[in-house]
């Protein structure tokens, strides 16, 4: 009888360790974190991802816009209406798109930090896999930054995998200041371990410094704003382009001098979210070809337009308007001979043709030139392929650099005749074609920054930090109307000053709905 | 009484299965972090990433089966009858541990892939139902019916912990359609619950603010849709969204009727389902009435307008967001009968064919889908689970409709 029971504990401790060594079998044949991620080229193959626009896409195409430039007064839409209006809900698609998005690039940074990190602890190599992390860390930090920007109080999630297998999603929304601080230590993580120089696009030290000055600015931290702007702007590495519409749209300009940090595309059929697609989205109809499509979703606002000064060559380099030309760009199309003769010699912006004859008159008569990549290769632009060109995404250049050195040495003060910083402000409107200021205010930095990054999904984030009163009155007093009829925000509320969470995920997680708690004890 | 019943059987069974079948995109082996690559370039060209967080805890999934069957004849085998009634147990189901979007993981195509989990249990409890009589049986005319009934229901009995729920999302990941609590059918619809329009002043008068919308034409206005209070807070938000819908029937049926008459055969086979539910989430686009550059079905002639204050669907606004918010809006009862088919054939004489040398000549002619009956809205009533998920059963986006086959054909032996 005892024996028996020998036997019977025996093979049950025999199944038990069997059953746990079956499943602790490393795979044989598949590609695993266990068997890769052995060198720099395969660690720097998973961080590439996170330039790409894969984990970007729903983001930097239309919640960019409508988020940056619809909300802010620069574009008008007749699409994205409620963030021209700002009667967005929980519903709004853009809404959604970006939250996914922004989680979703946290999410894979996240991951990758962890699996790296245990690498290092089981003997990987600290030389390729240190960079790496750094390169996670900024991603996760300046993506923190526009969650902080955007809704203000936000989850800050660390490790998908253990919340997911825990099943616990009651996670709070932690204070705004606390997910800014969240973004600011992330981002000297990465300045730590951002290497002095890489490849054209990797991420730097400098890309590290350039994103704290930003952040620093926002919580108006001048000192340090001032202090990392100015190690990039000493480092050397970087300049401002002449060829500022190029930027824009040509791929051979991609990872530029100006560049810090941009999201990197490639043209090709667009399996991946490789392509950028804000080229339908911009393009004037009278460029749409059988290569590209182009259906305007958004144009220039009347209140941008107005913005520009008198002789600002960044005007015609972001918009295109009445007399607009580009004489290399002669999109032709199947059985419109009227319009074949109109582009024969090149194309040329006219709102007084009608549409057959090749003309375009639109809401506000322009349209968006900054991302238009072109009517095609056969047309003698870029190559475009349908909705996709191949034009890296700019999230930091340059001109945001010297703009903020500005800034940070303005320091909350009326006005400023510091030369350093009208140095820094000049370099920026010389490029534009602007005669030099001799001082400036608050407002003409904000002036400078709407028409230097336009279309570039920046400008809402400048009005916000302004703070309720202001940012009321800067919105207050645009037209946001067409050609036809002005249009007016009278009653801007302080709850618009952040976007709502999407419905589903306080369904799914009902804490979103209360008030925010601290993250730093 | 053996006279009336000459065949009788009882069956009782219990079984136990496991199971390891992985959702679709699940990373496999699910215990190890898979690496996944591109075909194409990303970011600086070749690129790869981590495609899935290993759960070293995953177990098989259990399915536990009891049953009890009865098989009866009557009537010399002019009746037969089969009655199965079971309980299909189902715990530890292995399925994609996803949550909100913030969490990061999910379970979509572009998705680092959550864990795969052992999430929970659920039930199912059923009755299925199968009577075959031959009612007339005679030298020239036989008539058989054979009819089948089954009804079940199913409970998500536990979660995999006391936060977490099945939850299915549509859209780019980006609407929340169905949320499925303990105690709940698995794919319950969640949403908000429609209390008609505001059609006057005084609706507009009484309103309680929806998504922190006020009164005024961009925001809540004449025409748009008012959602009820559900939790009784007096504004309408997330909170207010509830329990709107199961997709699956309170019961199936089928019925086959077959006749012959000398060479004539003719059979016709009815089928049907009653009581599921079903989110029509095309029309959350097609009668979405918030984007003038959308087509729209033509229902949309009956929305809110002035001059149609009664009109059935909400006015079209591109600034009021609410009205597309998920709700029983586009919850429809996708119940159904359906004449699945009907073939007619014809047997040749014999002493004919025996002058051309064939021994057997059939010709018939076959309808496959030939008329359903519905008030579905939809292409069609039988719309299965999109992407073979079960957290989205009954959720149309377009589907496939079955299509009406005609067949016409000949049996030819020599």
């Amino acid at each position: 009888m005892k024996r028996t029971f020998l036997y019977c504990g025996l093979a049950a401790s025999l199944l038990t360790a069997c059953n746990k060594e079956f499943i602790d079998r490393p795979s044989l044949s598949g590609t695993t974190t266990g068997n890769y991620y052995n060198n720099a080229e395969e660690v720097r193959g998973a961080t590439s991802t996170l330039y790409s626009g894969l984990p970007w896409r729903n983001y930097e195409s239309r919640a960019q816009d409508a988020i940056g430039d619809v909300m802010s007064g620069n574009m008008f839409t007749y699409t994205d209406v409620e963030y021209l209006n700002f009667t967005l809900s929980s519903a709004s698609e853009r809404i959604g798109a970006a939250w996914g998005a922004f989680y979703k690039i946290i999410g894979y940074s996240n991951v990758m930090i962890k699996t790296f990190e245990e690498k290092k602890a089981a003997g990987g190599g600290a030389a390729y896999l240190d960079p790496a992390i750094a390169e996670c860390h900024f991603i996760r930090g300046t993506v923190y930054f526009y969650i902080a920007r955007t809704w203000g109080h936000a989850p800050i999630i660390t490790d998908p995998g253990e919340t997911a297998l825990s099943g616990n999603f009651n996670i709070p929304r932690y204070l705004q200041s606390d997910v800014l601080r969240f973004a600011l230590e992330e981002l000297k993580l990465a300045e730590a371990g951002l290497p002095e120089s890489d490849v054209p696009g990797r991420l730097t030290k400098y890309s590290a410094k350039g994103m704290l000055s930003k952040l620093y600015l926002y919580q108006k931290d001048y000192a340090n704003a001032k202090a990392k702007a100015e190690e990039v702007m000493n480092s050397g590495k970087y300049n401002l382009v002449s060829d500022y519409n190029g930027m824009f749209t040509k791929s051979s300009m991609n990872n530029n001098e100006e560049c810090l940090f941009s999201i990197q595309h490639q043209l090709s059929g667009d399996p991946w979210g490789t392509g950028n697609l804000k080229n339908p989205d911009r393009g004037a109809a009278n460029l749409r070809t059988a290569e590209a499509d182009a259906w305007e979703m958004y144009v220039p606002s009347l209140d941008l337009l107005k913005e520009y000064e008198f002789g600002d060559l960044r005007r015609k380099w972001s918009v295109m308007e009445h007399g607009w030309t580009n004489p290399n760009w002669k999109p032709q199309r199947v059985n419109a001979p009227k319009y074949n003769a109109f582009m024969a010699n090149g194309f040329k912006y006219d709102t007084l043709v009608s549409a057959d004859e090749g003309g375009n008159l639109n809401a506000t008569r322009s349209n968006i030139a900054k991302y238009f990549a072109g009517p095609g290769k056969s047309f003698g632009s870029d190559a475009v392929l349908g909705q996709n060109s191949g034009n890296n995404v700019v999230l930091l250049r340059y001109a945001d650099i010297l703009l903020i050195y500005a800034e940070a040495t303005l320091a909350g003060a009326a006005s400023t005749t510091d030369a350093k910083a009208l140095a820094a402000l000049n370099k920026v409107r010389a490029r534009a074609g602007l005669s030099p200021r001799t001082s400036f205010t608050i407002d003409d930095i904000l002036h400078e920054r709407r028409v230097e990054f336009a279309f570039e999904g920046d400008y809402w984030y400048d009005i916000q930090r302004q703070g309720f009163a202001k940012a009321k009155a800067m919105i207050q007093k645009q037209n946001r109307g067409t050609a036809t009829g002005a249009n007016y925000i009278t009653t801007f509320t302080e709850d618009k000053m952040y976007l709502p969470i999407p419905a589903g995920e306080i369904i799914q997680d009902p804490e979103l709905a209360k008030d925010p708690v601290p993250y730093y004890k | 009484m053996a006279k009336v019943v000459n065949h009788l059987k009882l069956r009782v069974g219990y079984g136990a299965v496991g199971n390891q079948n992985f959702p679709g995109g699940a990373p496999n082996p699910a215990y190890v972090g898979a690496v996944q690559f591109f075909s194409g370039p990303v970011g600086f060209g070749t690129s790869n990433m981590i495609n899935g967080i290993p759960n070293p805890n995953l177990k098989w999934e259990s399915v536990k089966t009891t049953n009890v069957g009865l098989d009866i004849g009557f009537l010399n085998g002019r009746i037969d009858a089969t009655i199965d009634a079971y309980k299909k147990v189902t715990s530890d189901m292995i399925i994609f541990l996803t949550g909100p979007n913030l969490i990061g993981v999910g379970d979509q195509w572009d998705d680092l892939k959550a864990p795969l989990g052992n999430a929970g249990q659920m039930t199912n409890t059923g009755v299925d139902l199968g009577i075959t009589s031959t009612n007339i049986r005679n030298d020239n005319f036989t008539w058989k019916t054979n009819a089948v009934l089954t009804q079940f229901t199913n409970t998500y009995d536990k979660a995999a912990s006391a936060a977490s729920a099945l939850d299915g999302k549509v859209y780019y990941n980006n609407y929340l359609v169905t949320h499925t609590t303990p105690g709940r059918p698995v794919g319950s619809f969640w949403g908000l619950v429609t209390d008609g329009l505001f059609r006057n002043q005084s609706d507009l008068d009484n309103s309680l603010p929806q998504f922190g919308y006020k009164v005024n034409q961009n925001e809540t206005w004449l025409g748009d849709i008012r959602f009820k209070d559900i939790n009784g807070d007096k504004k309408i938000d997330a909170g207010d969204m509830t329990f709107i819908g199961s997709p699956l029937p309170k019961f199936t049926w089928g019925l086959t009727n077959s006749f012959t008459y000398k060479g004539i055969d003719l059979s016709i086979f009815l089928q049907g389902s009653q009581g599921a539910k079903a989110f029509n989430f095309l029309r959350w686009q097609l009668e979405g009435l918030n984007s003038a550059w959308s087509n729209q079905m033509r229902t949309v002639n009956d929305r809110y307008t002035e001059s149609n204050p009664n009109g059935s669907l909400p006015r079209f606004t591109v600034t009021n967001k609410n009205n597309i918010a998920m709700s029983d809006r586009y919850v429809e009862d996708a119940s159904y009968a359906r004449i699945q088919n009907i073939t007619l054939g014809y047997r040749l004489p014999t002493a004919f064919l025996s002058k051309i040398k064939v021994s057997n000549l059939r010709i018939y002619g076959s309808v496959q889908n030939l008329k359903t009956f519905t008030r579905y809205s939809g292409y069609d009533p039988e719309i299965g689970a999109f992407n073979n998920s079960i957290k989205l059963m009954n959720v149309d986006m377009g589907h496939y409709p079955n299509p009406r086959t005609f067949t016409l054909g000949a049996n030819l032996q020599f």
